[in-house]
């Protein structure tokens, strides 16, 4: 358990500090302590130590000034900061700052050293080959773990590096962007690229599940806590453990929930339903929503204290139509790699496609871009790819022409009576299916004209599917 | 504010709930570093309390943050769930600037500190944790 150099522990209330290096060499580490701000910083240059604990009021300077200079010296180091319960912002602040997690007086001592563990998990070279480049800032970067991440814009170099930064911490990550804009991805780059690539990356997405099962899902239930309770049921954070729990549109979780999920955050416990006992669990969180989050606060919709417990990092996926030529980067390896899958010689996108996409919104965004691609791949033997190959939508440049004069005022239509009596999901299903007829079966430019979100619609179609 | 001090007879356990979080940690040090522990909690709260008093009479809401601040994370580390909770409260009440509320809440919990103080002291002195 010990590491080769000590923990340095900056703690001003002495018995607070005697307890905590109490804990830490029960459990095996070698400790080093400081009480004031001043000695901290002496320690922290003389010792070489990996890991800081530190808290944020200190007598004779704010901690988040220390950590700031300390991090500035050694980017390197993991610091993990503690506070009591008023400096819950500070220590958020601290976190966008680099901190490796925060903990908030008074903690249990498996919180504590599970922290503790964490940092240093995160330091060895054991387990993270190439993520923690204790290097000069000068040395260049290994490259960034991104998988299908394609894109070479400016945007996206911005969206690579604040990656690369946050993935070593603990820090909760909040992910907005329009619908298909690659926000999963950039969970799982997150995940690829932290200390905790080896456990489990597991997703939920809020949107998706009836709420009335979301917290099962979340949380697990044990056998017969309610009516088809089977069998347990480990739950999704619990799942987790010893990796990353990415909760993607987390603005349509349902109020209670919310609540719990917040109680979730601040104990690191999960209770499933119809437990008598909740469980520890070490999981990171990453979340992702296609709305605003803070209107979702406004509205009412998503709960102020839990805005804040997650929007820690924020990180926002540009539409790709402001990714410049990242649409032909992508268009191009989609096409290499559906081709291969087909089975079929494509010679890449003619420069009139190229322009074309170039220009086109893609409201869809990439999501949009690949089905194009599929159906490039699917419907034609190989060559150059040119515009008479694209699908009708996309080769008529216009992408998205909104349709004044095709609907009508609904009391205008003779149908409308056709729909009286009947139940408002199927009222909605009708009209859902008649848009994207009208539309032909596109699905961004029916959920434009719905006001929906793209992903609102899929889900809808999947769940009629079944 | 000096408030009048509480009878070294309050119920240990509405102070120190079971009792457990407080033996543990004492378990944990070993019995030398244990007694040295338990003294420095207990200068610690006192500490705290002189520091307090003055703040509260008159009303420096810096200080009375700053003290509760470390009464919040000491008294929850002991498991001194009731104190630790006012003094949540009047943390919040101080960055309130809410001077009724500060008023309200500054008896229960001095009474509460200094019968926490005087248990502890018993304990020191009985050679017992």
């Amino acid at each position: 358990m010990t590491d080769h150099l000590p923990l340095l522990l900056i703690e001003d209330t002495p018995s607070l500090q005697m307890v905590y290096r109490a804990v830490l060499t029960n459990a095996g580490h070698s400790v080093l302590c400081a009480g004031t701000a001043a000695e901290g910083l002496s320690a922290f240059r003389a010792s070489g130590a990996q890991v800081i604990l530190l808290d944020l009021m200190l007598p004779d300077r704010d901690g988040l000034d220390l950590m700031q200079d300390m991090l500035a010296e050694r980017p390197e180091v993991s610091v993990i900061v503690i506070t009591a319960n008023g400096s819950i912002n500070k220590a958020v602040e601290a976190m966008r700052a680099g901190a490796h997690e925060f903990l908030v007086k008074p903690f249990d001592e498996t919180r504590f050293l599970g922290a503790v563990d964490n940092a240093l998990a995160g330091r060895s070279p054991r387990r993270t080959p190439s993520v923690r480049p204790a290097a000069p800032a000068a040395t260049v970067l290994p490259p960034l773990q991104t998988g299908a991440f394609v894109g070479s814009s400016d945007a996206m170099a911005k969206i690579h590096a604040k990656i690369r930064s946050v993935a070593r911490s603990m820090a909760t990550v909040f992910i907005t962007g329009e619908s298909g804009t690659g926000k999963e991805l950039c969970a799982l780059a997150v995940h690829d690229n932290s200390a905790r690539a080896s456990g489990p990356f597991i997703a939920l997405n809020c949107g998706a599940i009836p709420q009335d099962l979301l917290e099962s899902e979340v949380f697990g239930h044990v056998k017969g806590s309610f009516t088809g309770a089977i069998s347990d049921k480990p739950g999704a954070a619990a799942a987790a453990d010893g990796g990353t729990l990415f909760l993607d549109e987390i603005c349509e979780m349902a109020p209670a929930l919310q609540t719990k999920l917040l109680r979730f955050l601040q104990t690191s416990t999960v209770q499933p339903v119809g437990a008598t006992r909740p469980r520890k669990v070490n999981v990171r969180i990453v979340c992702a929503t296609n709305q605003d989050p803070l209107d979702a606060v406004r509205r009412g919709q998503f709960r102020e204290d839990l805005y804040y417990r997650l929007y820690v990092v924020p990180i926002h996926m540009p539409p790709l139509r402001e990714r410049g030529d990242d649409v032909t980067e992508i268009a191009e390896a989609a096409l290499a790699r559906f081709a291969a899958e087909e089975g079929r010689r494509f010679e890449g996108l003619t420069p009139e496609v190229a322009a074309l996409f170039r220009r086109l919104p893609w409201p869809g965004n990439i999501r949009q871009l690949l089905n194009v691609i599929r159906h490039v791949v699917v419907m034609n033997e190989g060559g150059p790819v040119t515009p008479d190959m694209l699908p009708d939508i996309v080769a008529d440049e216009g992408g998205f022409t909104p349709p004044p004069a095709t609907l009508a005022p609904l009391t205008q239509e003779p149908a409308l009576e056709a729909l009286i009596g009947r139940p408002l999901a199927e009222i909605e299903r009708i009209v859902i299916e008649a848009t994207l007829a009208r539309f032909d079966g596109s699905v961004p430019k029916a959920a434009r004209v719905l006001e929906l979100a793209p992903s609102t619609l899929y889900r809808k179609l999947d769940g009629w599917k079944g | 504010m000096e408030q009048p001090r509480a009878t070294p007879l309050s119920d240990p356990a509405a102070l120190l709930g079971d009792g457990r979080a407080l033996t543990d940690i004492l378990a944990m040090a070993g019995p030398a570093s244990a007694a040295r522990i338990l003294r420095q909690i207990h200068t610690d709260l006192s500490e705290t309390r002189r520091a307090l008093c003055p703040a509260l009479a008159a009303i420096d809401w810096t200080a009375i943050r700053a003290q509760t601040h470390i009464l919040i994370a000491l008294a929850g580390t002991i498991g001194a769930m009731r104190l630790h909770a006012l003094a949540i409260d009047l943390n919040t009440t101080a960055h309130a600037q809410d001077k009724g509320r500060t008023a309200a809440l500054a008896a229960p919990l001095m009474a509460d500190l200094d019968a926490l103080t005087a248990l502890l002291a018993g304990r020191i002195t009985g050679g017992g944790a």
